[in-house]
């Protein structure tokens, strides 16, 4: 009589322990495929480098603009249509601007050009004045971006 | 620069304006008031008359087809209600449907299915899209997403009254992009061929 309570509790703790050898198991498989999940998702989050891209423009206004005026425009504009947070991971800078020919170079994160370009060509009044912003052209280096500002017709 | 682009509805088209529709990159232009005389001479530049008629019940817009001269004009029909919406899209005088925030309700699935049948394509004005509330820009949001899975063409006008209205056709296709999520492919669309085979079929050239 005891043996044969003996053997079928033995069954019993055999038969727990495959079922839990088994959801071991399937455990681990679930860790496996949610790391591997998570690895694709910071790999496509993390940008290996942030590299700067340097967009040629024209400034065609009733009246010529001044540097600040002009930076502050097209400033307000990003802003207002992709919000603060988009504006300081573009990080927009106007590096050069001659007040003379109404040409000009900013620079902006390769990521948000497309952002970028949109807002710059938005941009209808400056200090009160109506104004066009034509991009011309984009290019990845400061000196054929100067360049392009003298040689570009439009 | 490639000049590719049309403006499927410009409204003023002076010398001045059109001399910057062209060095946007513009081809072709549709125009509701011309104010160049024939013989003119700008060279590359196609433009055509276009008309817009704002119709609330069918026998109105069906007295106001008969006064037109579709075959050298554009016809674009600005439908106030279902109804019209529906009966204009299967007419082989009206060339588009114009989208604004006032018939916006007036576009469902069915609108849309019937357009694709009939190969009719909607029209959609940039500073509707660029300048609006945002109320007006979430619906639109809404129906441009719904027209790309229907598959339906659109072409957008640049509703341009003066040089200083004029946006360059880039920065339309990015603003498209980034704004409304739209492919660059059906922007591009929008602004070149689709357009230019409309105004190609009515075309004089001045």
């Amino acid at each position: 009589m005891i043996d044969a309570l003996l053997s079928i509790l033995l069954g019993l703790m055999l038969l727990a322990t495959l079922m839990l050898i088994r959801v071991l198991l399937k455990l681990n498989k679930l860790v496996k495929v949610y790391t591997s999940i998570l690895r694709v998702r910071e790999s496509e989050l993390v940008v290996k480098k942030l590299r700067k891209r340097y967009v040629v423009f024209t400034a065609i206004c009733e009246e010529k603009v001044k540097f600040e005026d002009l930076a502050e425009a097209v400033s307000s504009k990003f802003r207002e249509l992709f919000s603060e947070s988009t504006y300081y991971k573009a990080s927009p800078q106007l590096v050069f601007f001659d007040e003379n020919t109404q040409r000009g170079v900013y620079r902006v994160t390769h990521v948000y050009l497309d952002h970028f370009i949109a807002a710059l060509g938005l941009v209808k009044k400056i200090r009160d004045k109506n104004c066009i912003v034509i991009p011309l052209r984009t290019t990845g280096t400061l000196k054929k971006a100067r360049e392009l500002t003298r040689k570009l017709r439009f | 620069m490639e000049r590719f682009f049309a403006d499927i509805h410009a409204v003023t088209c002076s010398r001045e304006v059109l001399q910057l529709h062209y060095k946007l990159g513009y081809t072709h232009v549709a125009c509701l008031e011309r104010r160049l005389e024939r013989g003119s001479d700008l060279v590359g530049i196609s433009v055509v008359n276009k008309v817009v008629i704002n119709a609330s019940s069918v026998s109105d817009l069906k007295i106001d087809l008969g006064r037109i001269e579709y075959k050298s004009t554009i016809v674009t029909v600005h439908p106030e209600t279902t109804e019209v919406a529906r009966w204009c899209t299967h007419d082989s005088r009206v060339d588009t449907i114009l989208l604004t925030p006032r018939n916006i309700q007036v576009f469902d699935k069915g609108q849309f299915n019937v357009m694709k049948y009939y190969d009719k394509p909607l029209e959609v004005l940039v500073p509707h899209l660029l300048y609006s509330s945002s109320d007006v820009k979430s619906q639109f949001y809404r129906k441009l997403n719904m027209l790309l899975r229907w598959k339906v063409g659109f072409v957008l006008g640049t509703y341009t009254k003066g040089p200083f209205d004029l946006v360059h056709p880039v920065v339309v296709v990015k603003a498209m992009k980034t704004l409304y999520d739209l492919p660059e492919r059906a922007t591009i669309l929008a602004l070149t061929n689709t357009p230019r085979q409309l105004i190609d079929r009515k075309r004089v050239n001045l």
